[in-house]
């Protein structure tokens, strides 16, 4: 990242704390072990000075938990070193420590964790708990500048349509099995076009999909406002084993066709959330936020139904260390800390679980 | 036939419905509309295959003796259906209104019905107290096949049942419990295999979709002892 951002944050913030202070974040939840420093001016401007993320990839096979956190073991020290650095800080000039307790894999939350323990009882910092989901929506929401959108989360590890309401995050559908991230990473993975899963901002999907043009049908599973994706995925391996083994275009259409039925799935969801919410704006984050084919049928949606349209820039919305600083922050002005000894780390922390004080 | 139509009741995300008459008599129209962010090959399959699901469904359940809309016109290249009005509310709109013997008796019925459906083979796919509708008379209506369909599989059963629990419960929490519980002796007289659907439903609240490690226990437990 070259040279700090400067946000408004978009609602009022309470007038506990008229000074500024500077929050160090970290996240480890999965694959990234990142590093975010935000500085707060005391009434409702936010600047990210640093936001250092290393990222775990496997050689083969998808996210092995111990081999993720050996990885984030090995980077913590460089990454912290590396975001004081571009923040022009020095660790004891920090104010506090805001640190991803879950959801995610718990060997890799455990190293966030208990640097941040340190960091927290060696300098006498206050330590500040967040939700790694409720992360993603505020930051999401910083940079968008939307104060009150329906947040449709989509990532490796979650796919679910979120609306705040009376101080937390209401759940208005989800994935009743597999998240949309693991389906088109399992997918590619088992036809032996990944890992690498993404380069140069294109998911393997997306590269086999410009092979075909034909669209074919698959299980398009809706209930109610949830959705399923694990008969998807044995109906389209099923199909490239079948059919796609020899003949490249046809293996083209069967990813085409698997984008296009998982993504016409989570639309028409966000959709119905959308009417049921009657929200004027829509903000997609999470990893697959940066989906060019995803992006464009959002806007499609969100014309049809006058509304605002928003996606969450790549740098902030795969894991990143800045939302979790951020969301410090946030938690903080709020009252919410965390004494060192009782910052337990919580796997499946459901983000409607969380109390969000500044969600009306 | 000519249908007058009036004004718009409801959209939904995948169609529009209208009020509207047909000969004199009052008439629901309900227009699968194109959505620009569907593949166009897919948008045709899609608004085909729901529209007609939707009206064999209803036609199924009518010979069934159910109360549901009864379809009167359908045009399968526009994609619309145009089914009888049912003059009431819904379950959602009134349900902190009605008193606990009324309610307990619409909810034994509601149980009743769903069971004859799903003995029939059919799964609504979106239960909710929102597609429920209640006459002056108290009749319970079951609307809304737009996500309906036919399968033998335990699952869709299941679902229903979660669905239309957990709308109740987001209404009404305090009397969820015994809600279900009316429902349940309403289903269990009409649908042999219910002990079946209750197991499944459990275990669709313990599956995948995180939920915290205690709640999970505590379900499993559940599950074990009644």
């Amino acid at each position: 990242m070259s040279g700090s951002l400067s946000y408004i944050i978009p609602f009022e913030p309470p007038p506990l704390l008229r000074e500024r202070i500077t929050v160090l974040g970290i996240e480890s939840t999965s694959h990234t072990f990142g590093v975010g420093i935000v500085e707060y001016d005391g009434g409702r401007r936010v600047s990210i000075l640093a936001n250092v993320n290393k990222r775990y990839v496997p050689a083969k096979g998808g996210i092995h938990p111990r081999e993720a956190s050996i990885t984030h073991m090995r980077n913590s020290k460089e990454a912290i070193e590396e975001a004081l650095a571009q923040a022009g800080l020095k660790i004891k000039e920090i104010h506090s420590i805001a640190v991803a307790l879950g959801p995610g894999l718990g060997p890799c939350i455990r190293v966030g964790a208990t640097i941040a323990r340190f960091l927290s009882s060696r300098l006498g910092k206050p330590l500040i708990p967040v939700n790694h989901a409720v992360a993603h929506v505020e930051i999401g929401k910083l940079v968008s500048g939307l104060s009150d959108p329906l947040v449709v989360y989509v990532s490796g590890g979650n796919t679910m349509i979120l609306a705040g309401r009376e101080k937390s995050y209401r759940v208005y559908g989800e994935t009743l099995d597999i998240p949309l991230g693991n389906l088109f990473d399992t997918f590619t993975r088992e036809i032996g076009i990944a890992p690498p899963y993404v380069v140069g901002g294109k998911h393997a999907l997306d590269l086999c999909s410009e092979w075909g043009s034909e669209f074919i049908p698959l299980p398009y599973v809706v209930k109610g406002n949830d959705l399923s994706f694990s008969g998807l995925l044995t109906a389209a391996l099923q199909l490239a084993r079948r059919e796609g083994r020899v003949d490249k275009k046809r293996l083209g259409d069967i990813c085409l066709s698997l984008r296009e039925t998982a993504f016409n799935m989570l639309v028409e969801v966000a959709e119905r959330a959308l009417l049921t919410t009657e929200k004027k704006s829509i903000l997609l984050v999470g990893g697959v936020a940066s989906n060019t084919y995803l992006n464009r049928k959002f806007e499609l949606m969100a014309g049809e139904h006058n509304v605002v349209y928003k996606a969450t820039p790549q740098e902030f919305s795969g894991d990143n260390g800045a939302m979790i600083a951020y969301t410090g922050l946030l938690n903080f002005i709020h009252g919410i800390v965390v004494e060192p000894s009782k910052a337990y780390v919580r796997q499946r922390w459901r983000v409607d679980e969380v109390e969000v004080p500044w969600v009306r | 036939m000519n249908v007058a139509i009036g004004e718009k009741i409801a959209e939904g995300a995948e169609s529009v419905v209208f009020r509207g008459s047909i000969m004199g008599v009052d008439v629901v129209v309900k227009i699968r509309v194109s959505r620009s962010y569907r593949h166009p090959e897919y948008d045709r399959v899609f608004r085909s295959y729901r529209t007609r699901t939707e009206v064999r469904v209803m036609a199924d359940l009518l010979a069934k003796g159910l109360r549901v809309p009864t379809p009167i016109l359908v045009d399968m290249e526009n994609y619309v259906i145009v089914m009888t009005y049912i003059r009431g509310r819904k379950l959602s709109h009134v349900i902190s209104d009605l008193g606990g013997e009324t309610l307990e008796e619409i909810y034994r019925d509601i149980g009743r019905q769903v069971g004859v459906m799903h003995a029939s083979g059919i799964y609504h796919g979106d239960l909710t107290v929102s597609n429920i509708m209640i006459t002056d008379r108290k009749e319970v209506y079951l609307i809304d096949f737009g996500l309906s369909g036919y399968s033998r599989d335990v699952e869709e059963y299941a679902i229903d049942l979660h669905l239309f629990d957990r709308s109740t419960r987001s209404l009404a929490p305090a009397r969820a419990d015994e809600l279900f519980e009316a429902f349940m002796k309403g289903y269990q007289a009409s649908f042999p295999r219910y002990l079946e659907v209750v197991e499944r439903m459990k275990d669709i609240r313990r599956r995948g979709r995180y939920i915290e490690e205690r709640l999970r226990r505590k379900l499993r437990r559940e599950a074990y002892t009644s």
